[in-house]
């Protein structure tokens, strides 16, 4: 049963995965992306991690993409739009670089740069304590780089007011 | 039989349970809606179909599913098909972490067809350890087929729609998330039939008011309900998100929105009215009779916060776009912030008091 | 009329709270819903049972039983009136469908049985052979009735008048007389009178 879940929520998400790149029209992009994000949720809930499935719905699928979705909407972007040469260099570059680190993590040398742990994961409370004990620091690493993400967009936005 | 057969038939039941109460309570509703909104303007309202026009929503359904389901040349059909579905959905889902009623005890009793019982049955679909957390999930969710719908027709008005929907969702559910904090303080607990049990215990958390006056109107602007409908805003928008929507279709539409009002009501009971709680009343000496009871007075309770959900559509003006985004950035949210951080302050002090 | 000037302080602290407004309105929401949601639920089904329509503080008419009764000057169905000999009045002098601006009046002329009568008086020299109305192209706008030299046409205020097809939306001189006789004495709706024409 488990592994029929596991199967169906897998291929659903490198499906749509698919889809969200080789689509031409930004809103479908937009949707089957959410789609993937659900059925990563999925498999959340099929390794009993219902809290982090339920962050995942919540913040991604809840509310990140419907700030996508609203952007899309309203630029109105063209149904095919061609990527210029250097911004796919720029892209290769930096997806194979974030493809790397993610295989890195799967090997030796990369997981031992986490600390393992031995608390059963799911439940709010696990979670809570793990995210301010063993992993403080990437946690409060990911929220600074939020703060200098949400300061960089507030400095180009002044910009753009200045030269108007 | 095993416990997992036992569970499976007595999950099927609930699902069942579940969904043909919301789908006969949206009728229902929608004669309340339409029958109290004419007493509110000093009119009657549908009275004929049957008694009292108690079978107007069933004539209305037929009706619909009669017409003929225009779909217009310039949509995106896929969209277009997947928008009433993925509307419809969510409102169904919430029902699921909705505890009605207490636990039975029929654990060791041996019943017709299924032999001896191996647990007791607790009255709630999926008794997960994060209820709450659901329920944001799903809720969040429920803007996508607005959005769909809207941008898949087309059309300039519907799409308007569909962007002040989800401009709207955005901002309203930093404060509802909050509110619901203050929930997770009081309780300590993200389980929706630990929530209830605690408040049995203790107090109802309507006492904490504020978080609840601001989780009411949050929920309010959730539902797209008015005075938050700017969605479907008839004088600017035409319909909104369903304009171009006939038959069937439009009317999936009409039971999302209500299904949704009435997962609200029973949310907005359980979180802060105690659920199936009676107050001063032992339910467990009650036996069957009090579950029975039990489940009545969350009906009752439900059916309160439906009818306020409906007296304030009636009685209230739709707030401006620049009104709505101020209410809830410069209101609700400092507010919200304030009142997760007073909640917390009280918990800890009362804690230090009685331990 | 003169205006009466009314000073609204809109940035008061009262209208920033807004919920005192609200609460207001809900109120005065509540209070209509309990009026005539009350009446609806407890006295009207007892009236209804008791034969009676109970008309009590709503402003909804429950038309096949109770009807609306129009004002006096209500411009509805047309009628062709009678003298006191039972004669049509209309002299079929086509004044009525010359005012028509829709032209939905149509006569023929023929001479009077009774013109020998009065060989000195020409309003008893000619009556319509035909009179027809075309009620779906009519505007009741009132013209026929104002244009009229011998108050042979009028409009009447029956407003519930259908028919089941074109060629019975068209009202002939038989239909308008028998208007004539429902509402000559002005209280079609008041004595409960219902248009029974062959349709």
């Amino acid at each position: 049963m488990e592994l029929v879940l596991f199967t169906i929520f897998a291929v659903l998400a490198i499906a749509s995965a698919l889809v969200v790149i080789t689509q031409e029209k930004p809103i479908y992009s937009v949707l089957s992306l959410v789609v993937t994000l659900f059925s990563l949720a999925g498999i959340y809930v099929l390794l009993n991690a219902y809290f982090l499935a339920m962050i995942q719905i919540a913040v991604y699928a809840g509310a990140i993409m419907v700030l996508f979705l609203f952007v899309v909407m309203l630029l109105n972007l063209k149904d095919s739009y061609k990527i210029p040469n250097l911004k796919k260099l720029l892209g290769t570059v930096f997806g194979g670089a974030i493809a790397l680190s993610v295989i890195f993590s799967f090997t030796k040398v990369g997981r031992a740069l986490v600390p393992e742990s031995e608390m059963p994961a799911g439940d709010a409370y696990n979670m809570g304590i793990l995210l301010f004990t063993d992993y403080v620091f990437p946690f409060e690493i990911a929220s600074i780089l939020l703060l200098v993400a949400t300061i960089g967009a507030i400095v180009f936005t002044k910009k753009q007011l200045k030269e108007n | 039989m095993d416990i997992a057969t036992q569970n499976l038939i007595f999950s099927v039941l609930k699902v069942a349970l579940v969904i043909k109460v919301l789908l006969l309570g949206v009728t229902m509703v929608i004669l309340a809606e339409r029958r109290f909104s004419a007493f509110m303007q000093d009119r009657l309202g549908p009275n004929r179909t049957f008694y009292g026009g108690l079978g107007q929503s069933f004539a209305d359904g037929i009706k619909l599913i009669l017409k003929e389901d225009v779909i217009p040349t310039h949509v995106d059909k896929l969209t277009y098909m997947i928008a009433p579905i993925v509307m419809m959905t969510p409102a169904l889902m919430t029902g699921a972490v909705i505890p009605f009623g207490p636990t039975i005890p029929i654990a060791g009793i041996s019943l017709p067809f299924i032999g001896e019982n191996l647990t007791p049955l607790v009255l709630q679909v999926a008794d997960i350890n994060v209820g709450l957390l659901y329920f944001v999930a799903i809720a969040s969710i429920g803007v996508y087929g607005i959005v769909m719908g809207g941008w898949a027709q087309n059309n300039k008005y519907s799409l308007l729609g569909a962007l002040r929907a989800s401009a709207q969702m955005v901002s309203y559910e930093l404060p509802m998330g909050l509110a619901l904090v203050t929930v997770v303080l009081m309780s300590g607990s993200l389980s929706m039939n630990e929530i209830v049990a605690h408040q049995q215990e203790t107090f109802w958390y309507v006492l904490n008011f504020p978080a609840f006056m601001i989780f009411l109107i949050t929920i309010f602007a959730e539902t797209n309900r008015l005075p938050f409908d700017l969605a479907e805003c008839e004088q600017e928008l035409v319909a909104g998100y369903h304009t171009e929507y006939s038959s069937m279709k439009f009317g999936m539409f009409l039971l999302a929105e209500y299904g949704n009002i009435i997962t609200s009501s029973a949310l907005v009971v359980t979180l802060f009215f105690g659920g199936w709680d009676i107050p001063f009343v032992d339910e467990s000496a009650l036996g069957l009779f009090g579950v029975i009871l039990s489940m009545s007075v969350f009906g009752l309770k439900t059916s309160i916060f439906i009818f306020i959900f409906i007296w304030v559509r009636w009685s209230l003006p739709r707030f401006r776009y620049d009104q709505l985004m101020n209410v809830s950035w410069k209101g609700i949210l400092p507010l919200s912030i304030l009142t997760v951080v007073g909640t917390a302050v009280i918990m800890v002090l009362l804690k230090n008091f009685y331990h | 009329m003169a205006t009466k000037k009314v000073s609204i302080n809109v940035k008061s602290v009262k209208n920033d709270l807004y919920l005192v407004e609200v609460f207001r309105g809900l109120m005065l929401t509540l209070k209509h819903f309990m009026k005539i949601g009350a009446h609806a639920a407890y006295q009207a089904p007892l009236e209804r049972r008791a034969g009676k329509i109970s008309t009590n503080k709503r402003a909804t008419i429950q038309y096949p039983e109770e009807k609306w009764v129009p004002y006096e000057k209500y411009r509805g169905l047309h009628r062709l009136n009678k003298d006191e000999q039972d004669r049509t009045k209309c002299v079929a002098c086509e004044m009525c469908s010359t005012a028509c601006p829709a032209d939905c009046i149509s006569i023929e002329a023929e001479r009077s049985p009774w013109a020998d009568e009065y060989p000195n008086d020409p309003k008893k020299e000619k009556h319509p052979k035909k009179y027809e109305i075309d009620i779906l192209r009519c505007i009741f706008c009132g013209f026929c009735e104002e244009a009229c030299p011998c108050e042979a046409i009028e409009l009447t205020e029956i407003y519930d008048f259908s028919a089941y097809s074109r060629e019975n939306a068209i009202y002939d001189k038989e239909k308008l007389e028998i208007v004539y006789e429902l509402t000559k004495d002005g209280k079609y709706y008041q004595e409960g009178r219902s248009l029974d024409l062959e349709f």
